[in-house]
């Protein structure tokens, strides 16, 4: 689905909803606190807590950039 | 003074003459017509993905962050932790919505988000905006001045009889020195020294955090001796939350986070550098560890013992770093903490000053020549900085602390004409206004309601889904009632629209 969006006349809309996609999962990530909220494993001496939520930056950061190469490749531009 | 803080006091004077140079010598770098307040304010627009990544990073990490975010892991633990959710998902909202105002700038030359405002929705939200985001800035600039005297009391101490004046003093000059190049170098000296500040604070936090687990047996030790803070307390769950996305709507809400924006010199190059910025924040995140990891550091505990509880806080990674690393090493982590506080604070005064001149003095004073703009600008972004300078040496420290928590919950308040404005051309004025004023009114008084009308410490309320941050609630007020007014108004009269663009 995904694909024929990207493939069809309107590739813009596609690349948005992808985009948006992208940039929410940090969102979700960090909202489901169940997942990351204990002690084991450490890490360096820190609690999982730390250290997932400070990896989680640097893969938002990934995210993020997959997203804005999409949309900066939107024809036409804004 | 002993032979220790002459070499730490040395490298941090050096270092501040060369900060100094930079942001006199600034003016002449990529020289434009600096009597133009879009080149003065903006750098004329033309930084590109690696000074605009470092100038929004200098404008975001402030020195209040970094004695704020510490200073609240030391005393509350994990739910500062906070801060580092907030600082990756707030550059998503910020993919979103900073690339489309730059083009709206751009287009229409608009140095301010409130000059948009005032194009789409008219003067009265124009200028209501522009105040709001002028009473919010002041105590966040009064906190970066909170975390140079705290860099300043460590640094100091034992040097003279009276250590408070000598702070004070040291305190003037520099905002002198400051005022003078932000007169002359406009956002270009924010922009060189932002980047000369945080190479020195990528090396100190980075340092630190290496070396100072290693010398005292690693964060294992310090979350030891502080078991409760290794994970959040299950009640603290929709807290958490809550702030950390309340916070993360209000960033880039605040002027200085609009004014860096808009000096990227394109569209794509923004955006770019704006998904780089999470990264930024894996030094935030260490900043924040250094709360914890100063349990495990003896010295560094028997100094913040003999602090005021008050005040105790915001000392604690200059206590950390002055215990635990070589002086002159000290030397050159303070002075990037205290410029990372004059930097921002320079952005913050001249975003104000952008604001007042342009969206509140020019409606009353219209025919304004644009050189005077300018030059009133320029003075006022001098005024500003003293105004907070004045109010951090006359109220207690931690009143201003509590200021920042109103300053955060006023600024979301604009989230209505500047966020979903840019998107919904359709939105109502009059709906706008209710929200902004009944957002505002909705989270002063849950504020005062939570704290019984006494010393502002709390910005949860407690309701029966668990605590709830109160930014959150009062800007989903806002939100709800701009949307239902729009809706409203555009069922009774459907064909008149306020679309004038």
């Amino acid at each position: 689905m995904v694909e024929e969006n990207n493939n069809s006349v309107k590739g813009n809309a596609g690349k948005n909803i992808i985009a948006a996609i992208f940039l929410l999962i940090p969102f979700i990530a960090y909202f489901e606190l169940g997942t990351y909220d204990k002690v084991n494993p450490t890490a360096y001496g820190l609690p999982y807590f730390y250290w997932y939520q400070t990896i989680w930056l640097v893969i938002s950061a990934i995210l993020f950039v997959v997203a804005v190469i999409l949309l900066n490749s939107r024809r036409g531009g804004d | 003074m002993n032979a220790n803080q002459t070499v730490e006091i040395s490298v941090f004077l050096v270092l501040f003459a060369i900060f100094a140079f930079l942001g006199f010598y600034a003016s002449r770098w990529r020289k434009g017509n600096l009597k133009d307040l879009g080149d003065w304010a903006l750098a004329g627009r033309r930084l590109g993905p690696f000074l605009a990544w470092f100038l929004i990073g200098a404008d975001l990490y402030t020195a209040y962050t970094f004695v704020a975010v510490p200073s609240g892991m030391f005393a509350a633990g994990p739910l500062f932790f906070f801060a580092v959710p907030y600082v990756a998902v707030t550059f998503a909202i910020a993919i979103i919505t900073m690339p489309k105002l730059w083009v709206e700038s751009r287009k229409h030359g608009f140095v301010t988000a409130a000059d948009f405002v005032r194009h789409r929705f008219g003067p009265i939200l124009a200028v209501l905006i522009a105040l709001t985001g002028i009473v919010a800035e002041l105590p966040y600039i009064a906190l970066q001045i909170v975390g140079m005297t705290a860099v300043l009391t460590v640094m100091l101490q034992g040097v003279a009889s009276d250590v408070v004046l000598l702070t004070e003093v040291s305190l003037v000059i520099s905002f002198i020195v400051l005022a003078l190049f932000t007169f002359t170098s406009g956002l270009r000296g924010a922009t060189l020294t932002a980047v000369f500040k945080d190479v020195l604070i990528f090396i100190t936090v980075i340092s630190v955090i290496v070396i100072v687990p290693a010398h005292v047996g690693g964060f294992a030790k310090a979350f030891a001796a502080k078991p409760t803070f290794s994970t959040l307390s299950p009640l603290a769950g929709s807290a958490y939350w809550t702030l950390w996305l309340g916070s993360a709507l209000a960033l880039f809400l605040y002027p200085h986070a609009i004014n860096g924006s808009l000096s990227a010199s394109s569209e794509k190059k923004l955006r770019l550098s704006t998904a780089l910025l999470p990264i930024y924040g894996v030094g935030l995140a260490l900043l924040a560890l250094f709360g914890v990891l100063v349990y495990a550091v003896a010295p560094a505990m028997a100094y913040l013992a003999k602090a005021p509880a008050a005040t105790r806080g915001i000392l604690v990674v200059p206590a950390l770093i002055q215990y635990s690393m070589p002086p002159w090493f000290a030397g050159l982590a303070f002075l990037g903490i205290f410029i990372g506080g004059l930097v921002p604070a320079s952005i913050m005064a001249m975003s104000q000053a952008n604001l007042l001149v342009r969206n509140v003095l020019k409606e009353f004073v219209p025919g304004m020549k644009a050189e005077t703009e300018t030059k009133l600008a320029k003075v006022f972004s001098a005024v500003f900085k003293f105004v907070a300078l004045g109010f951090v040496f006359i109220v207690p420290l931690t009143y201003a602390i509590q200021l920042q928590l109103l300053g955060g919950i006023l600024i979301l308040q604009t989230i209505a004409p500047v966020f979903m404005g840019l998107f919904v051309k359709r939105m109502n004025k009059y709906a706008m206004i209710a929200g902004w004023a009944l957002g505002i009114s909705t989270g002063v008084y849950l504020v005062e309601y939570v704290n019984h009308f006494q010393k502002l410490v709390t910005s949860f309320y407690k309701s029966p889904y668990g605590l709830l941050y109160i930014g959150l609630l009062s800007v989903a007020v806002n939100v709800a009632v701009a949307c239902v007014g729009t809706l409203i108004a555009f069922a009774v009269s459907p064909r008149k629209k306020s679309v004038e663009s």
